[in-house]
């Protein structure tokens, strides 16, 4: 592994920033778990890609997906007003239709999207334990 | 209180897989974990070395030396040099180990180190630089372990140290540093540069992204303004489902070439620019995402209803459907006498046209498989 002085990048800086980092995002969960939505999501019209953009994620840094896990769980679990609005808008949930779902479909989408995001992540670290792993 | 029982006790939890890791029960108490109570403590158990894979990897002493709670004297001693006279210090992976730091540690309250030696000489709590039975739970950036939060008497060193340090040493174990993002940007000038930006189609192929097929007027399904104009109405060209945000707005740059100079002057502005804040972040696995000033002959339009697509049979008659809205001013060339000439006296489904530009937003990928460690994800034009 590359860890090159001027970079520090998998040194102790770099590592003091992944857990601030962390901190923060579990000490204000919405802003990153709009973030997630977004990365994952918004502009993946076939929602179908933002669980393979997921596994992409999982597998270049756990901790980030170990953060989404967190935060959008929290905020499923203390929703901000007018959820299904803020759902939409970060995950550009759209449905085949002549109009867009309502709220609460959008909410249930996300519900669903949470359990699955978790079980791929529950499946990743199963196999990234595997044998000759630390 | 954070507690961490040995090995030998995690090993008996329940089979990985029970129930998840995350969420409501992604946070549960360590003694939770400790007792199998949810997945966490399962899988610990499955990726837990065994205990002999420890004791293997210890480092080579005349000292007896057993694991965490394994009953058995436990001690590494190493002679130092003090103020010119030779001190016996002595490290304690066990805190029963010597009567005197057993009597210290009843005191604290605590039973077991976790991956901590206690070396008295200082005194205080350390990495034991041989653990090795890390698991996810210890990357946490909570308290796991006793010393981690019960205080001894005399000891120095801070408690937050302890569980950063902690963290970080899990974090390589359980998961390698970067996981090839680093290597990626170290494969460009040493990682001192971004590499240069690629053709769109290759940024698109680099990142599974969409610029050219939706983004660039004359590129992929936008091949005029009527394709443009039919993702604003209906979010779907060619049957192909192209989503918008309430905004309703569907814009392109206005040729592959202004989309490029856009993205270019953004990659010299801000990823070039700031490279030293921005490999760091990719390093991290965030995204980069800004919008910068870059102006750009665009195509945009917009519904009448932003934020609610008109369904597909609202397609005007002249197109196919069963429509009698014009498209947008102008569309139809056709006669007026036409039994499928929009109705004149109602407004186009759409406003807009050729415009001009101010600014464009760009969003980059982490991508341990992109050439550079990173790929330009989306990028479109903004007023």
């Amino acid at each position: 592994m590359n860890q090159l002085r001027d970079l520090v990048l998998g040194g102790d800086d770099f590592w003091d920033e992944v857990i601030a980092d962390s901190q923060a995002r579990k000490s204000n969960p919405l802003p990153f778990a709009a973030d997630v939505l977004e990365r994952l999501f918004l502009h993946e019209s076939d929602k179908e890609f933002g669980f393979a953009r997921w596994e992409e994620a999982m597998s270049q840094g756990i901790w980030w997906a170990d953060d989404a896990l967190t935060c959008l769980t929290a905020v499923s679990q203390t929703p901000p007003s007018d959820f299904g609005a803020w759902v939409r808008e970060h995950a550009g949930t759209v449905w085949d239709g002549d109009r867009p779902a309502s709220p609460a479909a959008h909410v249930a989408w996300l519900d669903a999207v949470i359990e699955r995001l978790r079980g791929a992540f529950d499946d990743y670290l199963v196999k990234a334990k595997a044998p000759g792993r630390a | 209180m954070p507690e961490r029982t040995p090995v030998a006790a995690e090993t008996s939890a329940p089979a990985a897989g029970t129930s998840s890791t995350h969420g409501a029960s992604h946070s549960p108490s360590r003694r939770d974990v400790v007792q199998g109570k949810d997945g966490v403590g399962a899988q610990e158990a499955a990726l837990r070395p065994r205990p002999d894979d420890r004791s293997s990897q210890a480092a080579p002493t005349s000292s007896p030396r057993t694991a965490p709670g394994g009953g058995g004297p436990l001690q590494l001693k190493r002679a130092v040099q003090r103020l010119g006279t030779p001190v016996q210090m002595v490290q304690h992976a066990n805190p029963t180990a010597d009567p005197a730091v057993a009597t210290l540690m009843s005191a604290a309250a605590i039973a077991n180190f976790g991956p901590y030696l206690w070396d008295d000489a200082v005194p205080m709590f350390k990495l034991d630089p041989v653990y090795a039975a890390w698991t996810i739970a210890d990357c946490v950036s909570t308290a796991v372990y006793q010393p981690e939060t019960n205080a001894v008497v005399g000891e120095r060193g801070n408690k937050n140290s302890l569980i950063q340090g902690r963290r970080r040493a899990a974090l390589r174990a359980v998961f390698g540093a970067t996981q090839g993002i680093v290597d990626a940007i170290m494969a460009t000038s040493d990682g001192t540069a971004p590499r240069a930006l690629a053709g769109l189609s290759t940024e698109d192929g680099y990142s599974g992204g969409h610029i050219v097929q939706r983004h660039v007027l004359g590129s992929g399904l936008m091949t005029g303004n009527q394709q443009v104009a039919e993702r604003a109405a209906f979010w779907n060209v060619g049957g192909t489902a192209m989503d918008l945000d309430p905004s309703g707005v569907a814009s392109v740059f206005g040729s592959l070439g202004d989309a490029q100079t856009a993205v270019q002057a953004w990659v010299t502005k801000e990823l070039i620019a700031n490279w030293a804040v921005h490999r760091v972040n990719l390093a991290k696995n965030t995204q980069i995402k800004t919008q910068l000033p870059a102006p750009s002959p665009v195509v945009q339009y917009v519904s009448d209803t932003p934020g609610v697509k008109y369904p597909a049979t609202d397609k005007p008659k002249y197109m196919g459907g069963a429509g009698d809205r014009e498209l947008y001013a102008g569309h139809y060339t056709g006669a007026a006498s036409d039994p499928n000439a929009p109705d004149a006296s109602k407004a186009p489904l759409t406003t807009g046209g050729a415009a001009a530009w101010g600014k464009v937003y760009v969003i980059v990928d982490p991508k341990a498989g992109a050439p550079g460690g990173w790929a330009i994800y989306t990028a479109y034009p903004k007023p």
